[in-house]
């Protein structure tokens, strides 16, 4: 999954977004929360994920004057170096609320495999 | 009240501006886990005001709508919530889960019947009118001849 917003605000600051990473038997599962997008670039190089996405916020509302100012335009970027046991070609990538999910299978060489012991 | 005296107790606060710049740091900080900084579970806020409303946003990724609540008493605002966190094996777990709770004092006292809200890509935005109560009034003068 490849998706890119073309219009970068230049005064934009790079927020590193915060990743919670879970490990079952069949993979991994990376949460990045990006608040303010449903769109996010993934791309693997080299055995590396970059996670990239740029939000575009509200700064001035005509007839009216900021009150607060906590958050403004930004991008968010991310990159992990993936195991080696990670299928590149099946990680899958959704967006829901704001949060990033990415499914990171393991190879299926890579998984846990029950060897029988057999007697004789 | 004119307008200039709506907006003028918010001209220069150095100790709401210490806040606002400690929070902002905390934000910067805290996906670093070397620096171990915690925000304080306060999801950011961005808010405006005219003189009939106020609109506020704020960043709160990955909740349920039925697990936040919103709510409005004279000129504070109140955001409540919680963000459910996954059962699992964590290797790195830098997202704040649980109870949050946000609280802000808006200019105005609002009227709390037409306040709507929305949820959009983790964003939370809601508009309050004010009330009609706590606008300004031109009082006519009257002529006695």
């Amino acid at each position: 999954m490849t998706q890119t917003i073309k219009r970068h605000a230049p005064e934009a600051s790079t927020y590193t977004p915060n990743v919670d990473i879970l490990e079952h038997d069949a993979g991994l599962t990376l949460l990045m929360d990006v608040p303010g997008t449903d769109s996010v670039d993934v791309e693997v190089q080299k055995g590396v994920l970059h996670l990239n996405a740029q939000v575009e916020v509200a700064e001035g509302r005509e007839g009216f004057e900021p009150l607060f100012t906590e958050y403004s335009p930004k991008s968010y970027s991310r990159s992990f170096t993936l195991p080696e046991d990670v299928d590149e070609e099946k990680i899958a990538a959704t967006i829901k609320e704001g949060v990033l999910r990415l499914e990171l299978p393991k190879a299926e060489e890579a998984k846990p495999r029950r060897i029988e012991v057999k007697s004789d | 009240m004119s307008t200039k005296s709506l907006f003028a107790n918010r001209l220069f606060k150095p100790l709401e501006e210490f806040e606002r710049l400690h929070r902002e740091f905390d934000r910067l900080f805290s996906a670093d886990p070397t620096l171990k900084v915690r925000r304080h579970g306060l999801p950011a806020l961005n808010a405006w005001v005219s003189e009939d409303s106020a609109v506020i946003e704020s960043e709160i990724p990955g909740i349920k709508t039925e697990d936040l609540d919103i709510s409005v008493h004279g000129r504070r605002l109140t955001i409540t919530g919680k963000r459910e966190s996954e059962e699992g094996n964590y290797l790195r777990r830098e997202r704040e889960s649980g109870e949050f709770r946000r609280q802000i004092e808006l200019p105005f006292a609002v009227n709390a019947e037409s306040v709507e809200a929305s949820y959009d890509n983790g964003v939370l935005k809601v508009n309050l009118p004010r009330a009609e109560s706590d606008k300004p009034r031109a009082i006519p003068i009257n002529h006695s001849d």
